[in-house]
């Protein structure tokens, strides 16, 4: 009994923290999954240049520690010109994130818009229509059913992956438990710490198995 | 029969495991016979820090944690480790001691057995020079960015003042040198942080740093060991003073600080 009367006592600093792994995870999450469409897109074109690039941002970015970008974006650029100082510590946290998410999702993407079968390619050709109507209307509307289950894997990945932040001194939810653990000397604390880990979990597993079956008109 | 056989080597490996936990705690004063084991939170200069080549600690704590073992006729050992739970180390027997510019605390003495002190501390407020900033002592720190390490005795002392409704925006790092490389950036206003450790920074014509306020000198450093470890403790205290004694001490003081900051403690004692 007086544990739970702990555990309340703990909740309002623990759910502040909460929002801030919320927050960054969907605005990086959504911010990356943008700026992936157009990797995804740029890794498959036949221009060379644009190719290359893509490849290349995607090779960085999944070939380095996440928490290495972080730690250079926020203490490195600033030593490289005092002009790239980003003074906001979630605008840094959200940068870094995002970056990050979108290499992975291009990916995602990409798998997702080759494992349209090529005859609807064709058949768009056939019906005259241009690549980016084939693209609009045919084909990413199918893929976006496939693309889903791995993009809602990323968003839990990504939910996770917030609790790097405390090397900028953001507050997420781990930040805070741990400093309730130290200063109230109990590793209780960890309990309704995951437990909360485990609501926002269920609530994105939800929402993205809502949107998988309604995306599966498409096919 | 290959069950039979199993099942026997299993009972002999745990038999022998449980054989030498028994082992371990009646004999030695260390985890390891002969070898000082020593937890730190390396990157918190000058107490420890790593030489250019990023793999050999030195610094304060590491000079002493070596005398102390010499003293004491052991190998020595140390173990880098986040500051963040550093004392639970103990309790999981991961090294034998923490020598981390800890801080005696009453709080945590009551936990950990402490040797005898062998520095003494004050907190201290550090701005970036020509900053405008105008607090001179961290009671005027209303709306500025304050940062302090996290779990430190400077940790402490902004939560008291912001329990008491004073309103700045606390940044809590996992290391303190975090806290000056966002000073130097202007994303903070002041560091708080030991007295020790700010004079390090300010030390030197080109350091963009400047020491505005230190605290009474009201705490001290000392070497913490898991509850009940008490032998060892005694063993520490006793080389501790042969230290302070020949004048170690008073070396290693000069060697990372350029003076003597150690006697003054042992006068007051």
């Amino acid at each position: 009994m007086e544990l739970l009367q702990k555990m309340i006592g703990w909740m309002p600093a623990l759910l502040d923290g909460a929002k801030v792994t919320v927050g960054l995870t969907i605005v990086s999450v959504s911010a990356g999954l943008v700026l992936s469409l157009f990797l995804a897109l740029g890794k498959m074109t036949s221009i060379k240049i644009i190719r290359n690039f893509c490849s290349a941002y995607i090779f960085f970015f999944r070939g380095t520690p996440l928490l290495m970008q972080l730690y250079f974006i926020y203490y490195g650029l600033p030593q490289i010109s005092p002009a790239l100082t980003i003074n906001d510590r979630f605008l840094a946290a959200f940068i870094a994130f995002a970056l990050n998410t979108a290499a992975y999702c291009a990916e995602v993407i990409r798998a997702a818009i080759q494992s349209i079968d090529k005859g609807q390619f064709e058949a768009s050709k056939a019906l005259g229509m241009s690549y980016w109507q084939t693209m609009r209307l045919i084909i990413i509307p199918q893929s976006v059913r496939r693309l889903i289950p791995p993009v809602g894997n990323e968003f839990i990945m990504v939910l996770k992956d917030a609790s790097l932040v405390s090397i900028i001194a953001l507050s997420d939810l781990t930040k805070v438990t741990r400093s309730i653990s130290s200063s109230a000397v109990t590793a209780l604390v960890y309990i309704p710490a995951m437990i909360i880990y485990l609501i926002i979990t269920a609530i994105f597993t939800v929402v993205f198995n809502k949107l998988e079956r309604k995306f599966s008109v498409y096919e | 029969m290959k069950k039979v056989i199993s099942l026997l080597l299993v009972a002999a490996m745990l038999v022998s495991t449980l054989v030498g936990c028994g082992k371990k705690e009646a004999s030695g004063l260390t985890l390891v016979d002969g070898k000082l084991s020593i937890g730190m939170e390396v990157g918190y200069p000058p107490f420890e820090y790593y030489l250019e080549d990023g793999v050999t600690p030195t610094g304060f704590d590491v000079r002493l944690g070596t005398a102390l073992s010499e003293k004491l006729g052991m190998e020595v050992e140390f173990v880098d480790t986040a500051w963040d739970g550093i004392l639970t180390g103990l309790d999981t027997d991961k090294y034998d001691v923490v020598i981390s510019a800890l801080s005696y605390t009453e709080e945590r003495a009551a936990k950990y057995e402490f040797t005898a002190p062998y520095i003494g501390n004050a907190q201290a407020m550090v701005i970036k020079k020509d900053s405008g900033v105008t607090a001179t002592v961290p009671e005027e720190c209303a709306g500025l960015g304050v940062a302090y390490q996290a779990e430190t005795v400077s940790d402490i002392y902004m939560t008291s003042l912001l329990d008491g409704g004073m309103e700045f925006t606390p940044f809590e790092y996992d290391k303190v040198m975090n806290c000056f490389d966002d000073l130097a950036s202007g994303r903070c206003d002041v560091v708080i942080c030991d007295k020790l450790v700010a004079t390090d920074y300010v030390a030197g014509e080109d350091s963009e740093f400047e020491l505005v306020w230190t605290g009474e000198t009201n705490e001290t450093f000392a070497i913490a060991a898991k509850q009940g470890n008490t032998e060892l403790v005694a063993a520490l205290d006793e080389a501790l003073a042969e230290l302070f004694a020949d004048g170690t001490m008073v070396e290693i003081s000069n060697e990372f600080f350029g003076m003597d900051v150690v006697s003054d403690l042992t006068e007051t004692e």
